[in-house]
């Protein structure tokens, strides 16, 4: 959380054989500073959802006879979904996730009677940023959800700091790294692109361990 | 000796001692790859260790409690009036053993505690605390530490002799990416031997499937008829990287 982009982006740059500038230029060609931060943002969001090291967390309000909850903006993947009523006496419920194809044979009709929810489902929604209770509440409520929540995106001169734990930044590095010697054209470096691929699964493998060291 | 205090001069010292001609860095790009080498191994080993105290408010509405950033991960927490451990637990099973933890906080009444029982992490950074807190309590967290950075030359770490070896290893291998072809892949078996010394001082890692293989330990690979041994791999790959130029 200490490690700024401009930083990050320096040392790409010195593995690359670029000149070091904070990122700005990339004289060789080979790459646009665009898809080094491309590829920075998205290797990013995949090692927060892989590895589930960030928590962030809402509670949404939830209509009775409405099914949809919508998250928030920066949501990835949901690890935690309790719903709870307006009524203090009513106790919250843990949901475990579930999908279409389980709730029409276990479940039928779920999605035409109203009810207490007992699952969550984030495939059901048609819209990605919805997930959908089943079956849909009868009452006024609200979700608490404990989320994944994307990187803060990184941008070149910014000085903004890395979402993921500096000990984690090495991981994005090589995951940055595979993208960008994986690319098609004069760049491309198979070996060393699977080599940093293979380091990056190393270190999302070392991160989810990590995590599951004490508790998960 | 088992644990000492390098500066940064001494460590990029020990550095260059490993590559017998003259350096193909900059003092800059050592400082950077031991860095990113000293934060590697603390991921992966946990050496460096910390506590902080966390005040925790009563008026929060959650129950979920922010770590601060000296702390890269959590193991312990304590309330800090009367150094009571708090007893960790997994959310499954809090979830499992009290549903309605959301409602209950420590002036909730009945069966509930009047004080902070249990902990459960939520990522690396966050832990959840039940009952939720009501009053003024300071808890002390208790973990691994963010790895130290060394920035000028007389930055130092505290570290062991048997611990720096397998960090300029890795240090070593991360300065030969750069170069690429044969002298980065004679690397790699570098790479693997940190590894290994990590999986020595982290069970967790040591009895992993995936990680034996990425330490280069998959011995159906090597039996595999036709594939090379895999024994004297580290020392041919010192070896090619250690040769002089032009040699």
């Amino acid at each position: 959380m200490a490690v700024l982009d401009t930083e990050f982006l320096d040392d790409l740059q010195w593995l690359l054989v670029e000149p070091q500038d904070g990122g700005v230029t990339w004289p060789s060609g080979l790459w646009t500073q665009a898809e080094v931060l491309a590829a920075v943002n998205r290797v990013q969001s995949e090692f927060l959802r892989r590895t589930e090291i960030t928590a962030a967390w809402a509670k949404i309000e939830v209509t009775g006879g409405d099914p949809i909850v919508p998250v928030p903006q920066d949501y990835i993947l949901a690890s935690e979904v309790i719903y709870g009523g307006d009524d203090a006496t009513t106790p919250a419920i843990p949901l475990p996730r579930s999908d279409e194809w389980e709730l029409d044979r276990a479940l039928q009709a779920w999605d035409q009677t109203a009810s207490t929810p007992i699952v969550y489902g984030d495939g059901i929604a048609t819209d990605l940023l919805d997930l959908q209770l089943a079956p849909t509440p009868t009452l006024d409520g609200w979700v608490y959800l404990l989320y994944v929540a994307c990187g803060a995106p990184i941008s070149v001169g910014g000085l903004s700091m890395f979402t993921v734990p500096d000990e984690a930044v090495v991981t994005v590095m090589w995951g940055v790294l595979a993208d960008l010697l994986d690319k098609v054209g004069r760049g491309e470096d198979l070996a060393r692109a699977q080599y940093c691929h293979q380091r990056f699964e190393e270190g999302v493998l070392i991160w989810i361990l990590n995590l599951q060291g004490v508790l998960s | 000796m088992p644990y000492q205090q390098y500066t940064l001069t001494q460590v990029i010292a020990q550095l260059a001692a490993r590559y017998e001609s003259v350096p193909f860095w900059t003092n800059q790009q050592a400082t950077r790859a031991i860095n990113l080498s000293l934060r590697t191994w603390n991921s992966l080993t946990g050496v460096w260790r910390g506590s902080a105290t966390v005040v925790c408010p009563p008026a929060s509405e959650d129950h979920m409690v922010p770590l601060p950033g000296t702390l890269l991960s959590r193991t312990r927490v304590t309330l800090e009036s009367d150094g009571r451990p708090l007893v960790p637990i997994s959310r499954f099973e809090l979830n499992r053993i009290r549903p309605n933890w959301l409602n209950e906080y420590t002036d909730t009444g009945g069966d509930v505690p009047t004080s902070l029982q249990w902990w459960a992490p939520c990522g690396l950074y966050t832990i959840r605390l039940w009952p939720g807190n009501r009053a003024n309590t300071n808890i002390v967290v208790k973990g691994i530490a963010t790895t130290p950075v060394l920035v000028a030359p007389g930055d130092f770490i505290n570290i062991g002799e048997d611990d720096l070896g397998p960090i300029l290893d890795e240090a070593l291998h991360i300065l030969t990416f750069k170069q690429g072809g044969s002298r980065f892949t004679l690397t790699i078996p570098l790479h693997q031997a940190m590894l290994r010394e990590a999986a020595d001082r982290n069970q967790i890692l040591a009895a992993n499937q995936k990680f034996i293989q990425f330490m280069g330990l998959d011995r159906n690979r090597s039996y595999r008829p036709g594939h090379a041994p895999e024994s004297g791999a580290v020392t041919a790959g010192v070896a090619a990287v250690t040769r002089p130029e032009g040699s």
